[in-house]
């Protein structure tokens, strides 16, 4: 399980990077974050959808409700040009912090 | 065991989300489409409908955790206090304003201009509303109100009827002695007079509103006493009653009772009583009251001849006027046998706003400015609606999502009625405000004071009407309009524009903007009409000259004071009249002419004149001469102007004789040209003019054009040399002319503002409109863009519509506007056009204003990146 802190603080960017392949709604949105984690980031719905309806207030996301085929109701999230901009901030700075852990790790035998 | 329903469950899981008054209808429908994702997801592992609902509803099951998380996002306020204001509200109520404030909030432009219009709309009412109010309540102030009447006269010239307020002195006495129906009576009469104090030389006061009153004109009228008793001093000769006002201008702070003033220079009087100023709304309004019998002989008082004083009755019972009416006829009839007179009582509450004839005065006015606050609060309530239904494009989406969570009609449509009933609130509160800093407006134009202190509970439960009318008008249909959206197909296509909802706001606008050009026409009609009034020619010159009253000392010294200020370079000439020229005039029957018919009979104007007037006031003499000094016999001659020789059918009237009366008999010397002898709205009359001295009352001087400051104190000092002891007035006979047309006046300025005013609330709503529109159209303004259209396509793409709106709009105005114009203008015998230009003008800046509105939207959205308009989709 990954600390708290640490899913907070990658929500952000982890949701931005997703909606930047094109738009997405909430249940989705998890299942892939499931999916590319390997099954250690298991966000419930309690906490993402709060900080996607966050987000847009913030102006990173605008939604659209779309009716499916099937009759079911979903909202839609994607990416403004904000968020953009947010991303690349985001990605600048987990760019950094890896590359320093990188660096400290290299020397230490393969952790696996 | 019961079935377990997975729907049911769902729908009780909803419900129990939806108390929480944290969440609302789009939090819910998101968690739903999540967890019934959830649930397929766990159907198709193999569980059963029961555990797969437990499953993906634990997380949310607990909405008080549920709240925690949702809470830190929303801006918490009214909840988590210890003082928790759910509960003074049924707590579905609560919530519901406190999402219409978030909406407002959220949506600051519309709000501001919905709000902003419906605040100016109700103002405008009020104001009005007090207005009206106000008028029909003048002169019931009187405990007997009810039962006072005035006595009109009514009588023939000739083929035409006649009414005026004047009547015999001897009326009130015997109508009081005579008639068992009539509790009282009582007749007085204004006159002016100078008044001085024999202990204060330097202190001369001349007063214009002095009271000739009988011993009942205080038991008639209430006017309420401060010190004295004013009812008795008025049956005691030599007393005289002073308004609180005058008793402190005279007195100052000293008690003004016993005190002793002498009127004209020649009678005294004591001070016997004081009473409180007359209040605004009276009619009858004097500042000094005097005992007839002191002022006029016992002979004239008890004629039947003399018409001066207005004599108002006091009935047991305002049924019984009709009898008492006929028996003051047969009264005066037989007083008075040749003359063909009856007498009409007419209800003190009347007098404000219906001439003597009963035809409508002021209450012409109370109509029309009546239906216009009706217009104006009507065409706040238009945009309101306008710009609701406007944002429901936005809604749509909204209402169909609550629809989908299980909100029901009802409970949507009290929503939006909420909102309305909160904005109408606010601006109640505005407006409110708006009055207050408007009242100095407000009494510049109407001479009235607001006071929110002696506010009647008629008028507030008048404003309370007004605003409940407009929180209803402006909240029934967009809360049914809004509610009826049905989910699916709003969510789907965005929201059904065409057919029957996109054509009724088309009606709204076009109907708005036709009663601003209504408004705007009217407004235009009436100033025209003044300025015809104003520029037209009277027939003798009126500009530079200035009158001052005549007084014994300068009857005594005339020809010394005409000489001296003849030999003032700024004077040109001095002359003497009766009445300033122009002003109602008396009335002389019983003229004979030469050729007369038996029983024929024409009312004459009667204008005394010296052997100076005529040149001065540039009177043309189109047959025979003027009065001249060469020939004694003009003394008793006359000079008629053309409608007299006219109405009396006289060839070459020159040299025929002429005779006011059975004594003295004259000849016609001259004819002058007709000139306005009345106020232009009476038209042209016979008058005689003669040089009576008698009669002398007021000096004319025209003084050259130039500094006119310097050519009033030339005249002062000869005034100073030639008339001591009397003050120096005097006033221009131009500026004069504007007391007659005051109403017309006023009328002008305050159809000016109302036009204004109702222009500015229409902008707001186009201004709201043609966002609404530049809205629609986003998408198709996008696509056009990139495919290469200027901006001044896209404008014109916004405007086109509007365009033909204007159009559409003035055809509806320009027929309601000239047939209102035409029948207020039929009351001038002198009036003028209604020219095309005028409604051009109307229309145009109809246009002007309704383009230069739609443009700021238009603008907006031609310069905006196509691709943002385009995302969305």
């Amino acid at each position: 399980m990954i600390e708290k802190a640490l899913v907070a603080a990658s929500t952000k960017p982890i949701i931005l990077s997703i909606l930047i392949r094109g738009e997405d709604y909430g249940y989705q949105i998890i299942q892939k974050v499931k999916d590319i984690s390997g099954g250690s980031l298991e966000w419930s719905d309690k906490m993402l959808y709060p900080v996607l309806h966050r987000m847009e207030k913030e102006g990173f996301l605008v939604s659209q409700w779309k009716m499916s085929d099937g009759g079911r109701l979903r909202r839609y999230y994607m990416i403004t040009e904000k968020g953009h901009k947010e991303l690349d901030f985001e990605r600048h700075q987990w760019q950094s912090v890896t590359k320093a852990l990188d660096r400290l790790w290299k020397p230490l035998p393969s952790l696996d | 065991m019961k079935m377990f329903e997975l729907e049911k469950a769902i729908r009780d899981w909803k419900k129990s989300l939806f108390r929480s008054q944290k969440m609302e209808e789009p939090d819910i429908a998101e968690l739903e489409s999540h967890i019934r994702d959830e649930i397929d997801r766990l159907l198709k592992e193999g569980l059963d409908e029961a555990t797969a609902f437990q499953k993906a509803v634990k997380d949310t099951k607990s909405f008080e955790s549920l709240e925690a998380e949702y809470g830190k996002v929303r801006r918490l306020r009214f909840y988590g206090s210890a003082w928790n204001p759910a509960r003074l509200l049924p707590a579905f109520a609560w919530s519901h304003l406190k999402i219409a404030v978030r909406k407002m909030r959220k949506q600051k432009a519309y709000s501001f201009i919905n709000t902003v219009g419906l605040a100016l709309g109700m103002t405008v009412s009020f104001l009005i509303f007090f207005w009206v109010q106000d008028e029909l309540g003048t002169n019931r102030f009187h405990e007997n109100a009810d039962q006072l009447f005035r006595v009109n006269k009514k009588y023939q010239i000739g083929s035409e009827t006649q009414y005026n307020s004047s009547t015999p002195y001897a009326l009130a006495h015997a109508t009081r002695e005579n008639f068992a129906e009539v509790i009282d009576a009582t007749g007085f009469q204004r006159i002016r007079a100078l008044i001085s104090f024999s202990d204060k030389e330097d202190s001369v006061f001349f007063e214009n509103r002095v009271c000739l009153v009988d011993s009942s004109f205080f038991k008639v009228f209430t006017f309420p006493s401060i010190e004295g008793d004013p009812e008795k001093a008025m049956a005691e000769p030599d007393s005289i009653v002073l308004t609180a006002s005058t008793a402190h201008k005279y007195f100052g702070t000293e008690d003004p009772l016993g005190k002793t003033l002498t009127l004209d220079h020649e009678k005294d009087f004591v001070v016997k009583g004081v009473i409180e100023d007359i209040p605004p709304d009276s009619d009858i309004r004097f500042d000094l009251f005097v005992p007839i019998s002191s002022m006029i002989d016992p002979e004239s008082l008890s004629s039947w001849g003399d018409h001066y004083p207005s004599t108002f009755v006091l009935l047991q019972d305002s049924s019984v006027s009709a009898e008492v009416e006929k028996k003051l006829s047969g009264l005066i009839q037989e007083q008075l046998p040749k003359e063909q007179i009856s007498l009409v009582l007419q209800p003190l509450s009347d007098i404000h706003l219906y001439s003597s004839d009963g035809s409508e005065e002021g209450m012409k006015f109370v109509r029309i400015f009546s239906i216009v606050a009706i217009l104006i609060l009507v065409i706040a309530c238009i945009n309101y609606i306008n710009l609701s239904t406007a944002r429901s494009e936005r809604r749509a989406k909204e209402v169909g999502l609550r629809k989908a969570v299980g909100a029901r009609r009802m409970q949507i449509a009290w929503q939006f009625f909420l909102e309305s009933v909160l904005f109408t609130l606010i601006a109640l509160g505005i407006s409110l405000l708006l009055i207050q800093m408007l009242g100095g407006v407000f009494h510049d134009l109407t001479g009235k004071t607001i006071a929110f202190s002696d506010l009647n509970p008629g008028f507030l439960l008048g404003i309370l009407l007004i605003t409940v009318f407009t929180g209803l008008a402006a909240g029934v249909y967009p809360a049914l309009v809004m509610s009826s959206f049905k989910p699916v197909r709003a969510l789907r296509n965005g929201f059904d524009r065409a057919g029957k909802k996109a054509s009724f706001r088309k009606t709204l606008v076009v109907i708005q903007v036709s009663l601003s050009i209504i408004l705007l026409i009217g407004m235009g009609g009436i100033e025209k009409q003044l300025r015809y009034i104003r520029a037209r020619n009277h027939g003798f010159d009126k500009h530079g000259v200035l009158f001052m009253r005549m007084n014994r000392e300068l009857q005594k010294n005339y020809e010394a004071f005409r000489n001296e200020l003849l030999q003032n370079p700024d004077v040109a000439s001095v002359a003497r009249t009766f009445q300033p020229p122009g002003e109602m005039s008396a009335i002389i029957r019983g003229i004979r002419w030469e050729g007369m018919e038996p029983g024929e009979s024409v009312a004459f104007g009667y204008i005394p004149v010296d052997y100076d007037t005529l040149d001065l006031l540039g009177m043309k003499i189109v047959q025979g001469r003027k009065f001249s000094r060469e020939f004694p016999a003009d003394e008793s001659n006359f000079i008629l102007n053309e409608k007299a020789i006219e109405a009396m059918d006289l060839k070459d009237p020159i040299g025929k004789p002429f005779s006011l009366n059975e004594d003295s008999t004259g000849t016609i010397i001259g004819v002058v040209k007709d000139f306005h002898s009345l106020p232009l709205n009476f038209g042209l009359e016979p008058v005689v003019l003669l040089l009576d001295p008698d009669f002398y009352s007021l000096v004319l001087i025209r003084i050259r054009p130039g500094d006119r400051r310097e050519a009033i104190s030339g005249i002062e000092a000869a005034w100073k040399k030639f008339s001591t002891g009397f003050p120096f007035e005097y006033h221009f006979l131009d500026e004069r002319f504007d007391l007659y047309y005051g109403p017309e006046i006023l009328a002008g300025k305050i159809f000016r503002t109302l036009a204004l005013i109702a222009i500015f609330i229409s902008c707001l709503g186009l201004l709201g409109l043609s966002a609404f529109v530049a809205e629609q159209k986003t998408k198709e303004i996008g696509i056009r863009k990139t495919l290469g259209a200027s901006a001044l396509r896209v404008i014109l793409l916004l405007t086109k519509q509007f365009f033909l709106w204007v159009l559409l709009a003035n055809v509806i105005a320009w027929p309601i506007a000239y047939f209102a114009m035409r029948n207020w203008l039929n009351n001038y015998p002198f009036r003028t056009t209604l020219g095309l230009p005028l409604f051009l003008f109307a229309a145009a800046a109809a246009l002007v204003v309704t383009m230069f509105t739609v443009s700021f939207q238009a603008l907006k959205a031609a310069l905006a990146n196509p691709a943002d308009s385009l995302r969305y989709e």
